[in-house]
């Protein structure tokens, strides 16, 4: 079983498609990333696997069956567009976000201040959301989303307006829940980021999936044909080398791509010919690297 | 259905609990109360300050005539008048339709000077004293000024209520004047001038005030229009404020839209109903305080009739116009848009407003009937009928049949309207792409 499944799916809005015959899967206990630049049809498509919209074809299954909505209150969604009611207390509006999630009051209220305790906000519990800052108010959000303890968890761009420190606070509580063995979708068209969380992706872009599986299998499919080069001396190696196909200059580092069929350890020894070199690694390329690439290549 | 009543809940435990909810209920009624009375009481200036009034007459015997009518006011107001000078002035001034007591509208405090010089030069020296703001008002009662039966009044008071009084004593006095110069003696002209009295009864035989009973079936109808205002507009604001805090799509990833129209338009209509529960207390509590007389006195100005079918026109009422004011909160995006937008749903409300002053004047002309039962301006119309005059039960029954019907339109286009809008952001939708939205299945 599969904790959500799509098949085939379609969404117009009118003559413009945000979401064209889009199928994926996503295994239970997992991190999955949807990722794609601004406007890919990420909202779109997470929109219809909580039922705020239907597709126009093609096939959604929740938990194994077609969507229906009971099966919401094992679903918690953290929309991209965050919003509490303003003149609302924090603990009431976590409880009342926690009943309509199917939970009773008595428990949805204990819960609320578990998760505020956690989360470091308990002494703002009696005021109103108004009065809290943007990130209390981001955590309350948050809670919101997870007080009745989803199986499927869906977040639109996370993390997005966090400062560090409450994104490492959210981090460490998305690592807690996979380990609970509870299923993650995130969306998010900064990649780094999801880069350390995700088991598998989604890529897509203009609503078609362009790259999908696991972040294993993705970047092996491209190989270990980037090198890292600390160095000093004469950097006129890079120009007119038949095995640079392209290279970013950082400063006191390059990243070299290598040409297709190029050997790294012939790159490495006309190097060590011309200057010192103090660092030179293989790496697997980077999720924003395929992804332009990927794109770059279907837009071409 | 749990999650309806989890945000109808909601909705009205925010509301009742704010100051804002609490001010209104409490203040209202005075406020209604004063807007009713204080302009009366000013108009007649109760006890203002005193006034100073320039006769110019032809002699001294006619303006100190004038002057005891005028100032007749002034020894009443010492001891207690005669039956007789009371009896005088009442018919004619009762012209004043505010006027719900038996006493003649008090005149205020009067000076009156008589002059007999009605040369240019005095009158330019007058006029000047009226601009220096020493003389309120000046009587030209000039010998052929009466003659032709045509006075002039300069006067810087601007209150209708005191001119038209002082008009009426004039003419009190020229007919005096004129009766004794035919040759009558004082008693004859009393007899002559003293007009009859009148007691107004309605059909049932009892003695209420039909100005009493006027307003005892236009202050519930008011506060149907004002409260269906209010909380229409409540709930088109409430729309608009959980889509611009974009809290909307929280509350659609547990909920339908649906319910989400139905637990507001709920939990606000519920505000309002708790809002005129209150009001009818406080308008009971009087009553039960002016002791046992007084229940009765109630019952004739707001009959039971009016007391039952206020709530069921209010939630039918309610329930029709927050649909639509729900649906433009949906199609807007800002409260500046929706200020713009709201004054299209509240257009039947003031037409039907304004149509229930032709419908008092003809209630049985055929725009009374079919403006009764058009589900737009039912509510308002078929109540104020109700409370007016005795409308047949079949009118009432279908009236409402009609308004329920409507209803039942209003919701359905209004959810499908409501269902798309609410995450639509940019752009204020034009006519053809709501009727598309209305056609969508989903």
């Amino acid at each position: 079983m599969y904790t959500i499944e799509l098949a085939n799916v379609r969404k117009a809005y009118g003559s413009f498609v945000a979401v064209d015959d889009l199928s994926f899967k996503i295994e239970p206990g997992g991190v999955f990333g949807l990722l794609g630049p601004n406007g890919a049809g990420k909202t779109s498509t997470i929109r219809m696997m909580i039922g705020i919209t239907a597709p126009d074809s093609g096939k959604i299954s929740l938990f194994g069956r077609p969507f229906e909505r009971k099966s919401l209150e094992k679903t918690g969604y953290l929309p991209e567009e965050r919003g509490l009611y303003k003149k609302m207390k924090v603990l009431d509006h976590l409880v009342f976000l926690g009943q309509l999630h199917g939970l009773e009051t008595g428990s949805a209220r204990q819960k609320a201040i578990d998760w505020c305790e956690r989360l470091e906000i308990s002494q703002k519990m009696q005021n109103k959301v108004e009065e809290l800052s943007k990130g209390m108010q981001q955590k309350v959000q948050f809670i919101g989303a997870l007080l009745h303890e989803p199986e499927f968890i869906v977040m639109d761009e996370p993390f997005f307006g966090l400062d560090p420190v409450n994104a490492t606070l959210l981090k460490d509580i998305l690592l807690d829940l996979k380990k609970q063995g509870r299923t993650l979708l995130f969306s998010t068209h900064r990649m780094d980021q999801v880069e350390k969380l995700c088991d598998s992706i989604c890529l897509i872009n203009k609503g078609k999936a362009v790259l999908q599986g696991s972040l294993k299998e993705v970047k092996a499919q491209y190989g270990k044909n980037n090198v890292q080069i600390e160095y000093e001396g004469n950097g006129d190696f890079l120009e007119k080398n038949e095995l640079v196909h392209s290279y970013n200059n950082y400063g006191n580092h390059v990243e070299v791509r290598l040409a297709p069929g190029a050997d790294s350890q012939q790159l490495l020894r006309m190097v060590a010919d011309r200057s010192r070199v103090s660092k030179f690694e293989l790496m697997e390329p980077s999720l924003e690297e395929i992804f332009i690439e990927v794109v770059g290549k279907n837009d071409a | 259905m749990r999650n309806i009543f989890l945000i109808a809940q909601r909705e009205y435990k925010e509301r009742v609990r704010t100051r804002a909810f609490l001010i209104t209920t409490l203040l209202l009624p005075f406020l209604m109360i004063g807007m009713v009375t204080v302009p009366t009481l000013l108009m007649l200036r109760v006890g203002g300050e005193s006034r100073h009034i320039v006769v110019v007459a032809p002699d001294r015997t006619m303006g100190e005539a004038i002057r005891a009518e005028l100032e007749k006011d002034q020894a009443s107001a010492q001891e207690p008048a005669s039956g007789k000078d009371k009896s005088n002035g009442k018919a004619i001034d009762k012209k004043d339709k505010f006027d719900l007591s038996d006493d003649e509208p008090s005149f205020g405090k009067v000076s009156v000077d008589i002059e007999t010089d009605a040369s240019d030069t005095n009158r330019a020296a007058l006029m000047a004293q009226m601009r220096e703001k020493k003389v309120d008002m000046v009587i030209w009662a000039t010998s052929e000024a009466l003659a032709a039966k045509k006075i002039e009044l300069d006067t810087r008071v601007s209150g209708i209520g005191f001119n038209q009084i002082v008009q009426s004593r004039l003419n009190r006095v020229l007919r005096r004047e004129m009766l004794k110069k035919k040759g009558l003696v004082d008693d004859e002209i009393t007899a002559v001038l003293d007009p009859a009295t009148f007691e107004l009864k309605d059909a049932t035989g009892n003695g209420t005030n039909p100005m009493l009973k006027y307003l005892g079936s236009l202050i519930p109808t008011f506060v149907l229009y004002i409260s269906v205002i209010i909380y229409g507009a409540t709930v088109l604001r409430a729309v608009v404020e959980e889509k611009t805090s974009r809290i909307m799509e929280v509350m659609l990833a547990t909920v339908t839209p649906r319910e989400l129209m139905a637990g507001k338009i709920l939990g606000v209509g519920a505000v309002g109903l708790t809002q005129v529960a209150a009001w009818m207390l406080m308008s009971g509590l009087p009553a039960i305080g002016g002791g046992a007389s007084m229940p009765v006195q109630l019952k004739n100005v707001l009959p039971l009739t009016t007391l039952l079918f206020f709530p069921v026109f209010y939630i039918l009422g309610y329930a029709l116009y927050s649909c639509m004011f729900a649906a433009v909160g949906a199609m807007v995006n800002s409260e500046q848009e929706a200020q713009q937008m709201q004054s299209w749903v509240m257009m039947p409300l003031i037409a039907s407003a304004v149509l229930m002053g032709a419908l008092i004047q003809s209630p049985n002309s055929s725009l009374a009937f079919w403006a009764s039962m058009f589900p737009l301006t039912s509510p308002l119309l078929m109540f104020s009928r109700i409370a007016t005059q005795s409308v047949p039960i079949w009118q009432i029954c279908l009236s409402i049949a009609l308004l329920i019907g409507g209803i039942y339109v209003m919701i359905w286009i209004a959810a499908r309207i409501y269902r798309v809008g609410i995450l639509m952001y940019g752009k204020k939708p034009t006519l053809p792409e709501i009727m598309k939205w209305i056609k969508y299945s989903y």
